[in-house]
């Protein structure tokens, strides 16, 4: 269907994309979705005019209800555990008038809670004095602190940076080499995808390199779109080179002379950062034409989003980068075969790049003596605000999640569960965080999943179903639209719920419940609605005496 | 000559639909291969001549691929056919290609759990006022809702309110209630009318089908996406609430507008036409149709009909008429006599006006008019006369449509002419005046509607229009098809083709035909491109019968 949009945008792709376009349009007015905004950037690119008015209506930053927005509070999941947000929005509501106060989905503040954006700035948990000042001219103190502990030893991703110049020689010692030789220590290697789905990256990347064409892609997904999740977000601050050497690896690799990484607008600092380290790499000669007289040509640029969730789906991420409606496309094909602009582009998660460092000096063998057979190597754990010593944790996978939580010294109130992995990831009733073990494999069989392992926590006080409402509501928001399922399940699974919690005579039918899960679960295009029944189904389960008042008691037979 | 070149060969595959295991040419999507198994898999989204979004999750099948030893060879079973491995989760069967070893469940109770599922979703955002839908009797939801699902849905009590009446255009109107985004309009409108104007705005529950806000949905196809609205969100301004579509009578027919011959549906109840849609046809037109085809049908039940034959104004019955024709004829010589074909004129006119040609012996003095306009490079084509093809093959007019007509002119002007024939053209349109008709000393029409020639006819004969009768034509393609009555002819308007028979019999004795069969059958004789066939062997599709491209007509001027 895309496939003439495709191709007009990659007409256009050289000088200035049409998505960066309708961004910048939106900076000034806080929308795109004017009518002679939009039909602008429609002849600009030579799409349809109806085209771009879809693409632009579906951004929470580009679409009309943006438009005056002065204060955009986080409405995330770690935040509103945190309980900070009703708070927060009094507070502003003493220095903004109603309509300037937007809403945001996570800026990777979990750590503190009452997050919110300000002129492009981020903030949390300052007090009320702080946020006075703040907005009486003040600059304030938007500075992001949180534990980085490696339980790891030697770190490897957390491990400090020792300077471009030493960072980068297995990079220069790669250029000697053979492709070949690469393909066989990434398949050694056995490293799986980080960004949810835990996909064998050797695949992928021989994939991509065994596809025809002269152009080809690397694209790094930063959307990092999981409420709770920070852990791209600190790799892209902190360690930004170890981001940037993975795409060059894989563009190496693959034969492609593009990267360019898609940055979720809620982390500008992450653009900044990255940007800066870009920079760096460009006058250190390892960017740019002929790196280090290899032959190898390699650039790479960043792209803003503009709020919506679902770029962090492959597909979508890469629709948007075309300017197109970033709804999700039916594979295959796949990326590695037609991927952005149709061309063959190898698209992983930020922290997976940031893991190729570590194959490149262990070797893919030694790269595999950490973690367990199946899930090999480093992860990170993100924890919210609920933890002792919240931050970003690193650990061999398959260590047992309870030596995270004794290492972040525990809960500082009474949690009983967390949301690991996102809002389609599995919800651990506390009791049951002794038999997992952070990997692919330990969480699919209790019926939970690792995906990218932000850590939620639930605490005691916060009603579970809430949190189930919550995670519909989410679900409705950010979902594409493109599937029925999702769609109009998750909407009717939010309504179902605030029902059954405003009306005390009601209650939802079980088998209703149920059988609306069951449709999300096995007819939805992508994992947004195929997953979110996964985490209401284990409440279900796990907390079914709090939930009792809301079901019907009977369940009924059909 | 007849060196044997083997057709390409299509590569089969193996499929096994059902527990039986059938072969279908590589290519073929699963959709299109159940169907072909007669296993029909309901779908919203897909249509087969649009791209494939996958959106609608409705086409659910169960499929798995054959097990593989480790070595890559297939494991055999019992049947030594190959063993299945069945992927746990339903897949959409229209977005995939069948493949050898395929395996796919159409029934299953995993696959029935997942329809059903779907559909009531569907169904809780649907307004369920089947009484005053156009669609109903024609809705893929009511249809599938029945033979799918459970016919209800539970979550009746929390619809979500949309705008019920959206004029996207002049000609369409859109109920935000019922759409449930299949995406199909949209699609049309890019990939088939290359007019971008429609699209889906905002994100997930809010998403609707928008215009881009400066423009409308004004497009020449835009009728298309009524048809092919799964569920009665668009609806054709001029069909709207007027009939319930299982009242209509369906007719078969082509269209006349254009030399394409667009095949058609005309829905009738009573003698009165309520609307036309496409007929799918894929040599032809697919299955679309120009707005402008479609809604041209009215002027056949405009009140000024011709409905009785008169002489000069005045109403006399056709023994008289024709009789009087035929006098007029006799009583000129050949010289004086002129006669305009219709490039509109079915075959079996076309050649019952030869037959009268030769009677007259007025072997050069005649032609048609020819129509012409600009092909829009989808279904119009250049010729707006639709029978162009069947005027030349039968020699009523030369390669250069309307090059003779000069010669009339001049006839007239000169006095040589005498006495014009017309079958269903305005001489006025052919280069005469009001002035040179007023100078003839008679001038036969056949017509069906008053025109700058009528009040001049002194012969009149009211005829059918193209939705009145049977018949032939042959496109610009070469290729024959065939016209059905959908209601009858007003008054005592007769058939074209029986007005000309009882002509040339009035002229020049008997000539045995009494049904168009009979037409048919010595057509046939004369020309060969008819030969063996009969208009029920055309067949509701036609058949390609001349095969060098037939040039295209040039304007009269030209010659
Ligand atoms: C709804 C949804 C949201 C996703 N969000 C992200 C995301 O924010 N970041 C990410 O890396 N992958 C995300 N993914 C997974 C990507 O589609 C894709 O699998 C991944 O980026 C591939 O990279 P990897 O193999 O390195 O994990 C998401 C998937 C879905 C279905
Ligand atoms: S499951 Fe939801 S997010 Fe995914 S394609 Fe379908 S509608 Fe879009
Ligand atoms: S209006 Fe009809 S064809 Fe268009 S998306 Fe809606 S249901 Fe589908
Ligand atoms: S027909 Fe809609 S998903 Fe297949």
């Amino acid at each position: 269907m895309s496939e003439n949009l495709s191709a007009l945008s990659f007409r256009k792709s050289a000088d200035k994309n049409l998505f960066e376009r309708m961004v910048e349009a939106a900076e000034k007015t806080g929308t795109a979705a004017a009518p002679e905004t939009a039909r602008a950037l429609g002849e600009e690119s030579l799409f349809g005019d109806a085209i771009t008015l879809g693409a632009v209506s579906f951004y929470d930053f580009l679409k009309k209800e943006n438009e005056g927005k002065k204060v955009f509070v986080c409405n995330g999941s770690a935040c509103l555990t945190a309980g900070t947000q009703d708070k927060l929005h009094d507070a502003l509501g003493r220095s903004f008038k109603h309509e300037e106060i937007g809403h945001i989905c996570c800026l990777g503040r979990c750590h503190q809670g009452g997050a919110f954006q300000h002129e492009g700035r981020n903030f949390s948990g300052q007090s009320d004095a702080a946020l006075g000042e703040l907005f009486s001219g003040g600059t304030g103190d938007s500075e992001d602190r949180y534990e980085v502990v490696s339980h790891l030893q030697p770190a490897q991703l957390t491990a400090p940076f020792p300077g471009v110049e030493k960072y980068f020689t297995p990079f220069r010692d790669l250029l000697k080499k053979d492709r070949d030789w690469l393909a066989g220590e990434l398949k050694d290697s056995g490293l799986r995808g980080r960004g949810g789905a835990g996909f064998p990256l050797h695949f992928k990347w021989a994939g991509c390199r065994a596809s025809e064409g002269k152009v080809k892609y690397i694209v790094c997904n930063a959307d990092e779109g999981d409420p709770g999740a920070y852990i791209d977000k600190y790799l892209m601050e902190q360690r930004p080179h170890s981001v940037l050497l993975g795409m060059m690896v894989a563009g190496w690799f693959a034969g492609a002379e593009v990267g360019i990484l898609y940055i979720r607008a809620e982390y500008p600092d992450s653009i900044r950062i990255v940007d800066a380290a870009i920079a760096e790499l460009r006058a250190a000669g390892l960017l740019g034409k002929n790196i280090l007289g290899s032959g190898f040509n390699f650039e790479l640029k960043t792209i803003k989003g503009a709020g919506a969730y679902i770029c962090g789906e492959e597909t979508a991420l890469l629709a948007s980068i075309e300017g197109q409606r970033p709804e999700v496309r039916v594979r295959p094909p796949f990326p590695t075969v037609e991927g952005l602009y149709r061309k063959p582009t190898i698209l992983n998660n930020v922290e997976t790049f940031s893991n190729i460092h570590a194959v490149l000096t262990l070797g893919g063998k030694g790269y595999a003596k950490i973690g367990t057979a199946q899930s090999t190597g480093p992860k990170l754990l993100s924890l919210d605000s609920h933890f002792a010593k919240p931050g970003i944790y690193e650990v061999a996978m398959g260590t047992p999640l309870a030596d995270v939580v004794a290492l972040a010294g525990g809960f500082r109130t009474k949690v009983k569960a967390i949301q690991v992995g996102g809002p389609l990831g599995g919800i651990v009733p506390v009791g049951k965080i002794g038999e997992l073990t952070v990997d692919f494999e330990s969480f699919k069989k209790a019926g939970f999943l690792l995906g990218h392992a932000g850590v939620v926590s639930i605490p005691e006080s916060f009603p579970m179903i809430e949190y189930i409402q919550h995670l519909f509501q989410f679900t409705a928001d950010e979902s594409c639209g493109k599937c029925f399922p999702c769609r109009l399940g998750s909407t009717r699974g939010a309504e179902l719920v605030a029902k059954a919690r405003s009306d005390s005579s009601y209650q939802i039918d079980r088998t209703l419940i149920g059988d609306l899960l069951d449709t999300m679960e096995l007819t939805s295009l992508c994992a947004l609605g195929g997953g979110v029944p996964l985490p209401i189904k284990n409440a279900l389960q796990h907390f079914e005496e709090e939930l009792r008042p809301f079901l019907s008691s009977a369940p009924e037979k059909r | 000559m007849s060196t044997e070149t083997a057709a390409p060969a299509v590569p089969m595959v193996n499929v096994q639909i059902d527990g039986v295991w059938l072969q279908f040419p590589k290519g073929t999507r699963v959709i299109e291969a159940c169907g072909q198994a007669q296993k029909f898999i309901p779908r919203y989204c897909y249509h087969p001549k649009l791209s494939s979004p996958g959106n609608c999750r409705m086409c659910m099948v169960e499929m798995g691929m054959p097990k593989m030893t480790p070595d890559r060879k297939p494991v055999l079973g019992a049947d030594g056919k190959p063993e299945i491995a069945w992927i746990p989760r339903p897949q959409i069967s229209c977005a995939q290609d069948v493949a050898e070893g395929m395996g796919i469940r159409t029934g299953s109770p995993m696959v029935e759990e997942a329809r059903k599922g779907v559909l009531e979703f569907l169904l809780i955002n649907h307004p369920l006022d089947c009484p005053i839908c156009d669609q109903a009797g024609e809705c893929r939801l009511q249809e599938f809702s029945v033979e799918f699902g459970q016919g209800e849905s539970r979550f009746l009590d929390e619809k979500v309110k949309k705008p019920k009446n959206v004029e996207l255009g002049p000609r369409i109107t859109l109920d935000a209630e019922r759409c449930i985004l299949c995406t199909r309009c949209i699609r049309f409108m890019k990939e088939v009318a290359n007019d971008d104007v429609l699209g889906i705005v905002e994100r997930g529950s809010f998403n609707s089908i928008a215009c881009h806000p400066d423009r409308i949905l004004d497009n020449n196809y835009s009728l298309n996406t009524v048809d092919i609205c799964p569920v009665g969100a668009l609806t054709s301004n001029d069909f709207r609430f007027k009939m319930r579509v299982w009242f209509l009578k369906e007719t078969k027919t082509i269209d006349v507008n254009c030399g394409t011959g667009a095949n058609i549906i005309i829905g009738s109840r009573e003698n009165t036409i309520y609307r036309i849609t496409p007929r799918e046809n894929n040599d032809v037109n697919g299955v679309w149709l120009p707005d402008s085809h479609r809604l041209n049908f009215k002027y056949v039940a405009d009140e000024r009909r011709l409905t009785k034959p008169t002489v000069k104004g005045q109403p006399v019955d056709w023994r008289t008429a024709t009789a009087i024709a035929a006098e007029i004829l006799k009583a000129h010589t050949a010289e004086q006599l002129w006669l305009v074909a219709s490039g509109r004129q079915t075959n079996e006119e076309l050649f019952l006006t030869s037959r009268l040609i030769d009677a007259l012996e007025i072997e050069k003095q005649h032609d048609i008019l020819p129509r012409t306009g600009e092909a829009d490079g989808l279904l119009i084509a250049a010729d707006r006369n639709p029978n162009t093809t069947g005027a030349k093959l039968i020699g009523l007019c030369t390669s250069k449509p309307g090059s003779r007509l000069k010669k009339l002119v001049e006839g007239v002007r000169s006095g040589a002419i005498k006495t014009v024939i017309t079958l269903g053209e305005d001489l006025t349109k052919c280069g005469l005046t009001a002035d040179d008709l007023k100078k003839l000393d008679a001038i036969i029409a056949l017509d069906i509607l008053p025109n700058q020639t009528t009040p001049h006819a002194t012969v009149l004969l009211p005829a059918s229009a193209w939705v009145e009768k049977r018949g032939s034509m042959i496109n610009v393609k070469g290729r024959l098809q065939r016209l059905n009555r959908a209601v009858a002819a007003p008054g005592e308007a007769h058939d074209d083709w029986e007005i000309l028979r009882d002509l040339i019999a009035a002229v020049s004795g008997s000539n045995g035909l009494a049904v168009i069969e009979d037409v048919f059958k010595a057509m046939a004789a004369d020309h060969s491109e008819f030969a063996g066939l009969s208009l029920s062997k055309i067949g509701d599709l036609g058949l390609p019968v001349v095969t060098e491209k037939t040039p295209e007509p040039e304007p009269a001027a030209a010659n």
